[in-house]
């Protein structure tokens, strides 16, 4: 049960002159979500298709299900489900028929109408694929991922171009597959979906790994410290002090009604913040805990923003 | 094997809800069916439905290959369809399979669709080798698809596929024969087309439904079809790629070659054998024969001894398909050609039954080498010319004839309807083995020298059960008349050999003339007793033949053509010429070059006569031949099977061929 499912290390791509991939090195643990971040070309979807059989690799050593995908492809790809980041079908074909054309590659399947009751396709059943929205078409992609019923999954940028709503869906399924203890490797360029989604984040840039851990320890690991921001109802007077304790450091705006607290113990700092202000007969109208998220974590490691 | 049954099920069930493709595989074809129609006249006979039939069926296969299967590969490609299988634990045969066998699922019913129409639409038959038609176009229809996947696997984006499409199939819809006939083309896209697969494919479905050729006469075509459907098959799954990212070479196109390998070898060596040439000829005759021609306000001699003085003969497939006494129907009603013959006369094609064609028809030279194969097409040729439609060989290598006689069978070259005795048996122990030999190359009688051999003859060679031809009288002829044994046996009795050697040079013409043939002793006898006198004058010819009761024994035109000063092609027409100068009726004079000689050379069945089903061997003469027999030489028409013989082009036929 100890074994990571997936095991990479000293992993390389390179065509031609180019480097895709530069030597990667991580593992996924069965059961958990594993999310691949980063932007467009860093090397996401070159790592995933080498994980998935799809292609060969340069150098390295890999291990998908105790599987070399480079001498088993076919073996490897009876076991994982597969969702891609775009996925396409014939136009007229219905829905129950492209279930059961995917399900005749694969020796083990499931209950295909099981399946899409459970994806809440089941009254989209005879319908056309074209005929299907946006939703429900990453929905039946996702249904067709699982029609092997798979120790782990690759999702692809599930959630690129969907609403909300629906992004929020394809979310819901996708924690409820961990529940069932599939392993899930992710490939997002949605931060707020790594870090609510993933266990385990590798953020990937130009090839490289340039940080890996759950999205707690890569932020803390960068900044250490977290922002609390104050607004007051009237303008804190011309010479009055700002705050000042051990720990933190603390800004205000040129209005006087903001504050900027810096510290690396925001819970102590909380208390000593309303404390102070209490004690000056100030009214307090807002008071907020700022985690950095992903997006700083990236923009603090690159220098570029993640969505460029 | 689940993935392939799926696969093509569910890949069915797509095309069935495909328009374009319901369009392109049954709509358009028909839209080609009724131009083709229109434009050939298929209303005129089965013969030319069957052509139209096989050319719309070419389109079917070459638009069902090159735009079916490849361009679905490639649409699927660049719809980003194709990488979704790709992660599934598959490689891409199912895929190819599928779209190979549904291509041809979705053909088979617009080909039956296609013989259905013309055969309710325009009297074409029923195909006779439905199976081997069906074979077939199975092949072909899986080997172009082949070939089409093979360009969706070669190309990167849909305008290459188009453009590449376009270079295979443009070629192969105008090379095939089946827009513009071959044989109507120069020499060198003659030979140029026998490279093009399409082609064969023509020729071969020619072949099935004119000519009811079978798989094995069909043999080579196959092969190449099977093999570039193998080579297809199998460099498309090598070749086959998901996604529109992942980007062939150009050389890679060089691949499509590969799979035409095949059919580069088959004209290779068509264009070394000229076989596929001789083919592209058969098929045109096939063509002409199957025109339906309606002779009007005619005199016809039937043949039979009966003359309606104006009437009309319907000609259709090569065969008599009415008579009409007096008044003729409509020729549109009939989708007919007419054929005025007012002032003229229409009999059954000449039969000549004693030619000697190894012979020259001039006295033997001292140091005479033997004839050439064209020296003797030559001399076949020649009596065609003269509407002899049938000829009899007589003494000729049976080898020889065969081959001569088989090329006119197939098609390839226009010349009499040939039947053979083979050389004259003069050793009796050593040759029925021989003669069972040449009667396996189609001999019709066995000439024997009567009066060389032992008298029991006649016993040795009566098990071939072939008529004998007595040339001379002797101890032979005597006994075989005299036992009950020989009552079955059918005799022809030259009438100088049986005068036993009282040859007068003057009279040679004039005896060689009389070929009688009996079939009972009774008859025998009587023309014993009526050659006891030398017919060495038309008035002695006359006097003998009243003594023969016609009953049993019946005279025959053969005009020994090929000994000196009996050129041939016309010996029938002096023949008959001098049978009327002793004695005989212009009309008895033609029965026997007609109805009595097709009865005696025991072919009544297909010629001799005018009556409905016989082959439309016909000549058309300017005036009166019964009135005055010399008129035969006034030719207006000779038809051969159906096929209207243009004179002036067949002796040019050799020409063609070297």
């Amino acid at each position: 049960m100890n074994q990571p499912c997936i095991q990479v290390s000293g992993l390389r791509k390179s065509y031609g002159d180019v480097d895709a991939v530069r030597g990667l090195d991580f593992h996924v643990e069965q059961g958990e979500i594993f999310g691949l971040l980063g932007p467009n070309g860093a090397g996401k979807t070159t790592t995933v298709e080498i994980l998935e059989g799809l292609r060969s690799r340069t150098f390295g050593d890999v291990r998908v299900l105790g599987i070399d995908p480079a001498s088993d492809a076919k073996a490897l790809k009876e076991r994982i489900g597969v969702c891609l980041q775009s996925t396409n079908l014939p136009d007229k074909i219905k829905i129950h028929e492209a279930m059961r054309l995917f399900a005749s590659f694969y020796t083990r399947t499931v209950d295909p109408d099981q399946l899409l009751q459970r994806l809440q396709l089941t009254d989209k059943r005879d319908a056309m694929y074209r005929t299907l929205s946006g939703g429900q078409k990453q929905r039946l992609a996702l249904a067709m991922a699982l029609i092997n019923d798979p120790q782990l999954i690759f999702l692809d940028e599930p959630t690129t171009g969907l609403d909300p709503q629906v992004r929020l869906e394809i979310h819901k399924l996708i924690l409820e597959l961990r529940d069932k203890q599939r392993s899930i490797v992710l490939t997002t360029h949605y931060i707020e979906e790594a870090e609510r989604l993933c266990d385990r984040v590798a953020i990937v840039d130009q090839g490289r790994i340039i940080a890996i851990g759950t999205p707690r320890e890569l932020i803390a690991g960068v900044f250490g410290s977290s922002r609390i921001e104050i607004r007051l109802a009237a303008p804190l007077a011309e010479g009055d002090p700002l705050p000042s304790a051990d720990g933190i450091r603390a800004h205000c705006n040129t209005g006087r009604t903001h504050l900027t607290v810096t510290t690396e113990r925001p819970a102590r700092a909380i208390v000593d913040l309303v404390k102070w202000i209490d004690s000056r007969g100030l009214e307090l109208a807002d008071i907020q805990l700022k985690r950095p998220t992903l997006e700083d974590v990236f923009l603090e490691l690159t220098g570029r923003s993640l969505r460029d | 094997m689940a993935a392939y049954l799926t696969n093509i099920l569910i890949t069915l069930r797509l095309m069935a809800r495909d328009r374009m493709a319901l369009f392109f595989g049954y709509v358009f074809p028909l839209i080609f069916f009724f131009l083709f129609a229109q434009m050939m006249s298929a209303g005129q006979g089965g013969g030319v439905a069957k052509q139209v039939v096989t050319s719309v069926l070419i389109f079917g296969v070459l638009g069902n290959g090159f735009f079916g299967a490849g361009m679905r590969a490639v649409t699927d490609r660049e719809q980003n369809i194709l990488r979704r299988f790709k992660v599934a634990p598959t490689n891409a045969a199912p895929l190819l399979v599928s779209w190979l066998v549904t291509g041809w699922i979705n053909y088979l019913p617009s080909a039956l669709f296609l013989i259905a129409i013309g055969h309710f639409g325009y009297q074409m038959p029923w195909p006779e080798r439905p199976f081997t038609l069906f074979v077939f176009l199975s092949v072909a229809v899986l080997a172009f698809r082949s070939l089409g996947l093979i360009i969706a696997s070669v190309v990167n984006s849909m305008q290459e596929s188009q453009i590449l499409i376009q270079l295979f199939y443009l070629p192969m819809l105008f090379l095939s024969g089946a827009t513009i006939p071959i044989a109507s083309m120069p020499l060198w896209v003659q030979i140029a087309a026998q490279f093009i697969p399409s082609s064969h494919l023509f020729a071969g479905l020619q072949g099935i439904l004119l000519r009811q050729e079978d798989l094995a006469a069909q043999w080579k075509s196959l092969a190449a079809l099977l093999l570039t459907l193998c080579v297809g098959m199998f460099l498309s799954v090598k070749l086959f790629r998901w996604e529109k990212e992942e980007k062939v070479k150009a050389s890679a196109k060089l691949w499509v070659l590969a799979a035409l390998a095949p059919f580069l070898v088959l004209g290779t060596y068509q264009a070394y054998t000229r076989e596929s040439l001789d083919h592209a000829r058969v098929m045109q005759r096939e063509l002409r024969r199957s025109r339906t021609l309606l002779f009007r306000d005619v005199r016809l001699f039937l043949g039979d001894g009966r003359t309606i003085e104006r009437g009309g003969l319907l000609v259709r497939n090569g065969r008599i398909a009415g008579i009409f006494d007096g008044d003729v129907p409509d020729p549109k009603s009939l989708n007919a050609e007419p054929v005025d013959g007012s002032g003229k006369t229409l009999l059954p094609g000449l039969i000549d039954s004693d030619v000697h064609l190894s012979r020259s028809g001039f006295p033997p030279l001292p140091n005479e080498v033997l004839p050439s194969s064209r020296d003797l097409e030559h001399r076949h040729t020649a009596y065609l010319y003269c509407g002899v439609t049938t000829i009899r060989s007589v003494g000729d290598d049976p080898a020889m004839v065969a081959r001569l006689r088989d090329r006119v069978n197939r098609g390839e070259r226009l010349a009499s309807d040939l039947l053979f005795t083979g050389p004259r048996i003069a050793v009796a122990n050593q040759q029925p083995g021989t003669a069972l030999a040449w009667k396996r190359l189609g001999a019709s009688a066995l000439w024997l020298d009567t009066a060389h051999l032992p008298a029991n003859t006649v016993q040795i060679f009566q098990p071939l059960e072939l008529p004998l031809l007595a040339s001379e009288g002797g101890p032979a002829i005597q006994s075989a008349l005299e036992s009950d044994a020989s009552s079955g046996t059918s005799f022809w009795i030259p009438a100088l050999a049986a005068l036993e050697g009282t040859v007068a040079p003057s009279a040679e013409l004039l005896d060689r003339s009389l070929v009688l043939q009996t079939s009972s002793k009774e008859g025998i006898a009587h023309s014993r007793a009526a050659l006891a006198n030398r017919a060495d004058s038309p008035a002695r010819l006359a006097a003998r033949m009243a003594l023969v009761p016609s009953a049993s024994l019946r005279i025959v035109a053969g005009s020994g053509s090929g000994a000196p000063f009996a050129p041939h092609g016309p010996g029938v027409h002096r023949e008959l010429a001098l049978l009327v100068r002793a004695g005989m009726t212009p009309a008895d004079a033609l029965q026997a070059a007609t109805g009595r000689a097709a009865a005696a050379l025991g072919i009544a069945a297909h010629v001799g006569q005018l009556k409905e089903g016989l082959n439309a061997d016909l000549l058309l003469i300017d005036g009166n031949p019964l009135r005055d027999i010399t008129a035969l030489e006034r030719i207006s028409l000779i038809l051969f099977r159906g096929e209207r013989v243009v004179r002036s082009d067949l002796f040019k036929q050799e020409d063609d061929e070297r």
